[in-house]
């Protein structure tokens, strides 16, 4: 889908609303009574890593910390303003301005005020302090600006308390990273594919980064908002979360079929391969795509189909069998559509 | 305790039958320690099983309520420790399978699995993690009233914690009081009208108060 396609759909709400009004910047971040380090992150990127490995000293005797505070801006144009409030209420805009926090492992939903109503053009401070106790993983941080006050007259404005009229980019906050228990195959992040150098920008919806051919990278593209959205919608029903499993479906096909190609092309002589990743990948699927029960003879014939032309045409339909095994993706289908249509 | 990653590997189809018991040997290289500082009163939460177990028939949703609170009270853990899914795994899979077994009717693998090795953020899959998270998200300060109506009311579960706005406390409290006496079909549908309003609206930026009044407007709606 275009990015232009995406742009109209943000626009299509019943109100005016500007996904990208708001700019959310993290400057500094603090671990405990420690001295404040500055978050330095490049063009597009949004991960800020403060788990105990990157922010242990050797004078630390433990393994993590009791509370971490995140120093940030977040600014509002006038412009923007303008755009979302009608003229009568341009000089005090009646809207609040708040990040929400958000750690999906640790079911926690919260936000951190940054400006009570009303909310005028500038720059606002925020403060936002994680107990380690609270969170696990990633922490999510998005900045939102809502209506504090019902309106009766109608028009292209929104009307409703607490109604989001505005937003800005997130922040993803490691707090930890759990190595011991199954980690996945590949890594992900959510980066702007125009504003980051090492990414296509030609529309893309996700890439599959090979720079590291030891730890591929899987990037989502937000430079779509709306699909980037549906992505972070939690919960299992509602056509949000029902539209995620489906278009993660989409993205997983993919993103397999390029992974079981590329660990096929990666397996040597003696049926090996270099790394942890390509043999998670080609135990997962090589022996139901050869019906053999030895992950070492279907190494071999692996290696041999993607090694001859006419391997390669045979090897593509049993890929795409399993994979449509394994990810399912009628069944996410059928549940959109009953939840979409209520079938 | 937590049950590893590859302790999993236990849990197969016989397993999850009833057909086959686990002992000590066979989950021993599978069990770890939890972090230093968990408290937990493992006795007292024995105990309370066994008296569920006993006072219950088979696959009796009353189990849940009658559990809950004890649940909650006696692992008395952070959310960042009940966040870790190997905690509610070695709970269901080593300590109280029998307790699972009773209260959830093997109808397929798939289903069941879930009900022994689900966790994490989904609320309604494992049967001891859902019970503690549930009442996490209603108890008011060492009261479980709230926890307790919630759990008498299975299209209250059904219909409100399988939503992803029951991962915000106020939001739950103020659909779960608010609809407490109210019959299944209107339930069902107010749920349906607050997770649609929630589109538009910003869940985070909504206090108890107002999440109430939204309910309380939607349900006048409704009926």
């Amino acid at each position: 889908m275009s990015r232009q396609s995406q742009r109209h759909r943000s626009r299509s709400l019943p109100f005016k609303y500007r996904e990208d009004g708001l700019n959310f910047e993290l400057e500094q971040y603090r671990i405990d009574k420690r001295k404040p380090k500055v978050v330095d992150l490049g063009p597009g990127e949004g991960t800020v890593d403060i788990s105990p490995s990157v922010t242990a000293t050797l004078n630390d005797d433990r393994d993590d910390w009791d509370r971490a505070t995140l120093y940030g801006i977040v600014t509002i144009e006038r412009e923007v303003l303008d755009d979302i409030f009608p003229d009568d209420e341009q000089d005090a805009p009646p809207a609040k301005l708040y990040v929400a926090v958000r750690c999906h492992d640790t079911i926690y939903r919260d936000s951190v005020t940054a400006k009570e109503a009303p909310t005028t053009p500038g720059t606002y401070e925020v403060e936002i302090e994680l107990d380690w106790e609270d969170f696990r993983g990633i922490v999510e941080l998005r900045p939102y600006l809502v209506r504090t006050e019902a309106r009766t007259e109608t028009g292209p404005y929104a009307s409703t308390r607490n109604v989001k009229v505005a937003s800005g980019d997130r922040y993803e906050i490691v707090v930890d990273r759990w190595d011991e228990d199954a980690p996945p195959a590949i890594d992900g992040e959510e980066a702007s594919f125009s504003q980051t150098q090492h990414l296509p920008d030609n529309g893309e919806l996700y890439y599959l980064d090979f720079r590291n051919e030891e730890r591929p990278k899987l990037w989502i593209n937000s430079d779509h908002p709306r699909i980037a959205d549906v992505l972070r919608s939690e919960g299992s029903v509602g056509a949000e979360p029902r539209m995620r499993d489906v278009v993660l479906d989409h993205i997983s096909y993919a993103v397999w079929s390029q992974l079981v190609v590329r660990a096929a092309t990666a397996i040597d002589r003696n049926g090996d391969v270099e790394y942890e990743w390509q043999e998670t990948v080609l135990e997962a699927f090589a022996p139901d795509m050869y019906d053999v029960d030895d992950i070492n003879d279907a190494m071999h014939l692996l290696r041999d189909d993607v090694r001859d032309p006419n391997g390669l045409a045979r090897l593509m339909p049993k890929l795409d069998r399993e994979l449509q095994k394994f990810v399912d993706p009628q069944e996410q289908l059928i549940n959109l559509m009953e939840e979409g249509l209520q079938i | 305790m937590r049950l590893a990653e590859d302790g999993q590997r236990l849990v197969s189809d016989q397993f999850l039958k009833g057909d086959v018991t686990l002992t000590e040997a066979d989950v021993a290289p599978f069990v770890e320690p939890m972090p230093s500082g968990v408290k937990a009163d493992l006795a007292s939460l024995n105990a309370a099983v066994e008296v569920v177990v006993e006072e219950h028939g088979q696959f009796d949703t009353a189990m849940d309520g009658a559990l809950a609170a004890d649940v909650h009270q006696y692992l008395d853990v952070s959310r960042r420790v009940a966040g870790d899914p190997g905690l509610w795994h070695w709970l269901a899979v080593v300590r109280y399978p029998h307790f699972v077994r009773q209260r959830w009717e093997y109808t397929s693998e798939e289903a069941m699995r879930e009900k022994f090795l689900g966790a994490g953020s989904d609320l309604y899959s494992n049967a001891i993690h859902r019970l503690w998270w549930i009442a996490e998200l209603t108890e008011d300060d060492g009261d479980y009233s709230l926890t307790h109506e919630v759990f008498g009311n299975q299209t209250m579960v059904n219909k409100v914690f399988d939503r992803w706005f029951a991962r915000y406390q106020p939001a739950v409290v103020a659909i779960c009081d608010e609809l407490s006496d109210e019959p299944s079909w209107v339930i069902d549908e107010t749920t349906r009208r607050f997770n649609h309003a929630l589109t538009n609206i910003q869940l985070e930026g909504l206090t108890e108060t107002e999440a109430r009044d939204l309910i309380r407007r939607i349900i006048s709606d409704v009926h």
